[in-house]
Protein backbone atom coordinates (compact mmCIF):
# COMPACT_ATOMS: atom_id res chain seq x y z
CA UNK A 1 0.00 0.00 0.00
CA UNK A 2 2.81 2.38 0.79
CA UNK A 3 4.32 2.12 -2.22
CA UNK A 4 2.15 4.21 -3.84
CA UNK A 5 3.04 7.74 -5.60
CA UNK A 6 0.95 9.31 -3.20
CA UNK A 7 3.17 8.37 -0.43
CA UNK A 8 5.99 9.87 -1.36
CA UNK A 9 4.33 12.67 -2.96
CA UNK A 10 2.65 13.44 0.31
CA UNK A 11 5.99 12.82 2.20
CA UNK A 12 7.27 15.25 0.19
CA UNK A 13 4.52 18.04 1.00
CA UNK A 14 5.13 17.92 4.73
CA UNK A 15 8.93 18.23 4.14
CA UNK A 16 8.40 21.09 2.21
CA UNK A 17 6.10 22.53 4.77
CA UNK A 18 8.49 22.11 7.73
CA UNK A 19 11.29 23.10 5.79
CA UNK A 20 9.13 26.25 5.06
CA UNK A 21 8.08 26.80 8.52
CA UNK A 22 11.57 26.42 9.66
CA UNK A 23 12.67 29.17 7.78
CA UNK A 24 10.08 31.43 8.76
CA UNK A 25 10.29 30.96 12.46
CA UNK A 26 14.02 30.36 13.11
CA UNK A 27 16.16 33.20 13.90
CA UNK A 28 19.74 31.64 13.13
CA UNK A 29 21.08 32.04 9.52
CA UNK A 30 22.64 28.54 9.72
CA UNK A 31 19.69 27.14 10.59
CA UNK A 32 17.41 28.45 7.88
CA UNK A 33 19.89 27.13 5.53
CA UNK A 34 19.53 23.70 6.92
CA UNK A 35 16.00 24.10 6.29
CA UNK A 36 15.85 25.71 2.54
CA UNK A 37 18.42 22.37 2.16
CA UNK A 38 15.37 20.02 3.45
CA UNK A 39 13.19 22.13 1.22
CA UNK A 40 14.91 21.10 -1.79
CA UNK A 41 15.26 17.98 -0.99
CA UNK A 42 12.01 17.95 -0.99
CA UNK A 43 11.13 18.79 -4.20
CA UNK A 44 13.76 16.23 -5.19
CA UNK A 45 11.15 13.49 -3.81
CA UNK A 46 8.67 14.85 -5.67
CA UNK A 47 10.41 15.11 -9.00
CA UNK A 48 11.64 11.45 -8.73
CA UNK A 49 8.16 9.87 -7.67
CA UNK A 50 7.14 11.50 -10.73
CA UNK A 51 9.38 10.15 -12.73
CA UNK A 52 9.21 6.73 -11.38
CA UNK A 53 5.32 6.89 -11.74
CA UNK A 54 4.97 8.87 -14.87
CA UNK A 55 1.37 9.99 -15.94
CA UNK A 56 2.09 9.69 -19.90
CA UNK A 57 5.03 7.91 -21.64
CA UNK A 58 7.79 10.59 -21.78
CA UNK A 59 9.01 11.58 -25.09
CA UNK A 60 11.96 13.97 -24.36
CA UNK A 61 15.62 13.65 -25.13
CA UNK A 62 16.34 11.37 -22.50
CA UNK A 63 13.18 9.31 -22.42
CA UNK A 64 11.98 8.29 -18.81
CA UNK A 65 15.29 9.42 -17.15
CA UNK A 66 15.00 12.90 -17.25
CA UNK A 67 13.20 13.58 -14.01
CA UNK A 68 16.71 12.23 -12.40
CA UNK A 69 18.83 14.07 -14.52
CA UNK A 70 17.20 17.22 -12.83
CA UNK A 71 17.37 16.27 -9.27
CA UNK A 72 20.99 15.54 -10.29
CA UNK A 73 20.96 19.44 -11.09
CA UNK A 74 19.28 20.49 -8.25
CA UNK A 75 21.76 18.27 -6.31
CA UNK A 76 24.65 20.26 -7.40
CA UNK A 77 23.19 23.63 -7.74
CA UNK A 78 22.37 22.82 -4.04
CA UNK A 79 25.62 21.83 -3.31
CA UNK A 80 27.33 25.46 -4.67
CA UNK A 81 24.58 27.30 -2.60
CA UNK A 82 25.30 26.19 0.27
CA UNK A 83 29.25 26.92 -0.19
CA UNK A 84 28.93 30.31 -1.28
CA UNK A 85 25.88 30.92 1.27
CA UNK A 86 27.88 29.88 4.56
CA UNK A 87 30.71 31.83 3.13
CA UNK A 88 28.98 34.62 3.08
CA UNK A 89 27.39 33.62 6.42
CA UNK A 90 30.92 33.79 7.80
CA UNK A 91 32.08 36.64 6.23
CA UNK A 92 29.13 38.62 7.98
CA UNK A 93 29.91 37.14 11.07
CA UNK A 94 33.73 38.40 10.64
CA UNK A 95 32.41 41.82 10.42
CA UNK A 96 29.83 41.84 13.28
CA UNK A 97 30.29 39.07 15.57
CA UNK A 98 27.14 38.28 15.54
CA UNK A 99 24.72 35.95 13.24
CA UNK A 100 21.03 37.12 13.87
CA UNK A 101 18.87 37.62 11.10
CA UNK A 102 16.91 40.35 12.98
CA UNK A 103 19.66 42.71 13.55
CA UNK A 104 20.51 42.23 9.75
CA UNK A 105 18.95 44.65 8.26
CA UNK A 106 21.91 47.06 6.97
CA UNK A 107 20.91 46.55 3.43
CA UNK A 108 17.35 47.95 4.33
CA UNK A 109 16.14 51.22 2.17
CA UNK B 1 7.70 -5.91 4.67
CA UNK B 2 8.46 -2.90 2.63
CA UNK B 3 5.67 -1.32 3.57
CA UNK B 4 6.42 -1.26 7.03
CA UNK B 5 10.11 -0.13 6.49
CA UNK B 6 8.49 2.58 4.05
CA UNK B 7 6.45 4.20 7.09
CA UNK B 8 9.07 3.64 9.54
CA UNK B 9 11.26 5.76 7.05
CA UNK B 10 8.77 8.51 6.21
CA UNK B 11 8.45 8.49 10.00
CA UNK B 12 11.69 8.92 11.39
CA UNK B 13 12.27 11.78 8.02
CA UNK B 14 9.33 13.70 9.55
CA UNK B 15 10.69 13.16 13.06
CA UNK B 16 14.33 14.30 12.25
CA UNK B 17 12.88 17.24 10.44
CA UNK B 18 11.03 18.43 13.57
CA UNK B 19 14.29 17.93 15.01
CA UNK B 20 16.20 20.57 12.56
CA UNK B 21 13.33 22.94 13.34
CA UNK B 22 12.99 22.42 17.21
CA UNK B 23 16.75 22.31 18.54
CA UNK B 24 17.20 25.26 20.01
CA UNK B 25 20.89 24.35 19.47
CA UNK B 26 22.43 24.37 16.09
CA UNK B 27 24.70 21.80 16.05
CA UNK B 28 21.70 19.48 16.90
CA UNK B 29 19.83 20.87 14.10
CA UNK B 30 22.92 19.63 11.68
CA UNK B 31 22.66 16.29 13.23
CA UNK B 32 19.00 15.96 12.68
CA UNK B 33 19.49 17.42 9.11
CA UNK B 34 21.91 14.82 8.68
CA UNK B 35 19.94 11.64 9.25
CA UNK B 36 17.00 13.49 7.62
CA UNK B 37 19.01 13.31 4.44
CA UNK B 38 20.40 9.42 5.00
CA UNK B 39 16.36 8.91 5.25
CA UNK B 40 16.24 10.55 2.15
CA UNK B 41 18.89 8.61 -0.22
CA UNK B 42 17.14 5.71 1.13
CA UNK B 43 13.89 6.45 0.04
CA UNK B 44 15.79 7.52 -3.46
CA UNK B 45 16.73 3.23 -3.62
CA UNK B 46 12.87 2.54 -3.34
CA UNK B 47 12.57 4.47 -5.90
CA UNK B 48 14.66 3.12 -8.49
CA UNK B 49 17.19 5.40 -8.35
CA UNK B 50 20.89 3.91 -7.21
CA UNK B 51 22.75 6.71 -8.53
CA UNK B 52 20.70 9.64 -7.16
CA UNK B 53 20.49 7.68 -3.50
CA UNK B 54 24.13 7.44 -3.66
CA UNK B 55 24.85 10.91 -4.82
CA UNK B 56 22.91 11.89 -2.13
CA UNK B 57 24.88 10.06 1.01
CA UNK B 58 27.78 11.58 -0.76
CA UNK B 59 27.35 14.88 -1.56
CA UNK B 60 24.74 15.98 0.91
CA UNK B 61 25.43 13.58 4.01
CA UNK B 62 28.90 13.82 3.48
CA UNK B 63 30.05 16.84 1.75
CA UNK B 64 27.08 19.50 2.51
CA UNK B 65 26.82 18.50 6.13
CA UNK B 66 30.65 18.59 7.00
CA UNK B 67 30.57 22.26 5.85
CA UNK B 68 27.55 23.05 7.47
CA UNK B 69 29.02 21.82 10.85
CA UNK B 70 32.19 23.34 10.61
CA UNK B 71 30.16 26.64 9.95
CA UNK B 72 28.42 25.77 12.90
CA UNK B 73 31.28 24.61 15.07
CA UNK B 74 33.16 27.87 13.73
CA UNK B 75 30.42 30.75 14.53
CA UNK B 76 29.08 28.74 17.43
CA UNK B 77 25.82 30.57 17.36
CA UNK B 78 24.17 31.22 20.93
CA UNK B 79 21.10 28.67 22.42
CA UNK B 80 17.59 30.35 20.57
CA UNK B 81 14.59 30.46 22.18
CA UNK B 82 12.48 29.03 20.45
CA UNK B 83 9.58 28.11 22.49
CA UNK B 84 8.86 31.94 24.11
CA UNK B 85 6.24 32.20 21.68
CA UNK B 86 4.27 34.68 23.88
CA UNK B 87 4.81 38.25 22.45
CA UNK B 88 6.77 36.95 19.58
CA UNK B 89 3.77 36.75 16.79
CA UNK B 90 6.12 36.69 13.60
CA UNK B 91 6.89 33.41 14.84
CA UNK B 92 3.61 32.17 15.49
CA UNK B 93 2.67 33.78 12.39
CA UNK B 94 5.55 31.99 10.46
CA UNK B 95 4.67 28.57 11.96
CA UNK B 96 0.62 29.07 10.78
CA UNK B 97 1.88 29.98 7.55
CA UNK B 98 4.30 26.61 6.84
CA UNK B 99 1.32 24.61 7.97
CA UNK B 100 -1.10 26.00 5.46
CA UNK B 101 1.52 25.42 2.89
CA UNK B 102 2.14 21.98 4.28
CA UNK B 103 -1.63 21.20 3.69
CA UNK B 104 -2.07 22.99 0.43
CA UNK B 105 0.51 20.81 -1.46
CA UNK B 106 -0.26 17.96 0.09
CA UNK B 107 -4.27 18.58 -0.76
CA UNK B 108 -2.83 19.27 -4.51
CA UNK B 109 -0.99 15.85 -4.66
CA UNK B 110 -4.21 14.03 -4.09
CA UNK B 111 -5.00 14.91 -7.72
CA UNK B 112 -2.09 12.76 -8.80
CA UNK B 113 -3.37 9.96 -10.50
CA UNK B 114 -2.69 6.60 -8.88
CA UNK B 115 -0.23 5.15 -11.83
CA UNK B 116 1.82 2.23 -12.12
CA UNK B 117 5.77 2.34 -11.72
CA UNK B 118 6.99 2.54 -15.22
CA UNK B 119 8.98 -0.17 -16.60
CA UNK B 120 12.04 1.35 -17.98
CA UNK B 121 13.01 3.47 -15.33
CA UNK B 122 16.53 2.11 -14.12
CA UNK B 123 18.23 5.01 -12.28
CA UNK B 124 21.49 2.60 -12.45
CA UNK B 125 25.15 4.31 -12.35
CA UNK B 126 25.34 2.38 -15.99
CA UNK B 127 21.83 4.37 -17.98
CA UNK B 128 22.67 7.77 -15.82
CA UNK B 129 26.47 7.85 -17.25
CA UNK B 130 25.02 6.92 -20.62
CA UNK B 131 22.84 9.81 -20.64
CA UNK B 132 24.67 12.33 -19.07
CA UNK B 133 27.75 11.66 -21.42
CA UNK B 134 24.98 11.91 -24.68
CA UNK B 135 22.05 13.70 -24.41
CA UNK B 136 22.80 15.66 -21.40
CA UNK B 137 26.05 16.94 -21.52
CA UNK B 138 25.42 20.37 -21.75
CA UNK B 139 23.32 20.72 -18.43
CA UNK B 140 26.67 18.10 -17.25
CA UNK B 141 28.95 20.69 -18.44
CA UNK B 142 26.87 23.67 -17.03
CA UNK B 143 26.65 21.95 -13.48
CA UNK B 144 30.70 21.23 -13.57
CA UNK B 145 30.90 25.18 -14.40
CA UNK B 146 28.18 26.25 -11.31
CA UNK B 147 30.57 24.29 -9.29
CA UNK B 148 33.72 25.91 -10.56
CA UNK B 149 32.31 29.40 -10.39
CA UNK B 150 30.88 28.51 -6.62
CA UNK B 151 34.22 27.86 -5.59
CA UNK B 152 35.90 31.09 -6.91
CA UNK B 153 33.08 32.93 -4.97
CA UNK B 154 33.66 30.91 -1.87
CA UNK B 155 37.76 32.05 -2.05
CA UNK B 156 36.56 35.30 -3.17
CA UNK B 157 34.55 35.78 -0.17
CA UNK B 158 36.48 34.53 2.42
CA UNK B 159 40.04 36.60 1.03
CA UNK B 160 40.94 38.76 3.72
CA UNK B 161 40.48 42.64 2.10
CA UNK B 162 43.31 44.84 2.83
CA UNK B 163 41.80 47.33 5.17
CA UNK B 164 41.63 51.42 3.42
Amino acid sequence: MAEQPMFFLFLSAVLFGLGATGVAVRRNPLVMFMCIEMMLNAANLALLTFARYPIAEPRTAGGPLDGPVFVFVVMFVAAAEAVVGLAIIITIFRSRQNVDVDDLSAMKG
Amino acid sequence: MDDLLLWLLAILSIASALGVIGSSQAVHSALSLTVNLLVMAVLYLFLGAEFLGLAQVLIYAGAVMVLFLFAVTLLAPREEALFHLKGNPSRLLGLFVGMVLAVMLAALMTRYPQTAASPDFHGSIQAFGKLVSSAYVLPFEATAFVLLVALMGAVVLGKKEPRG
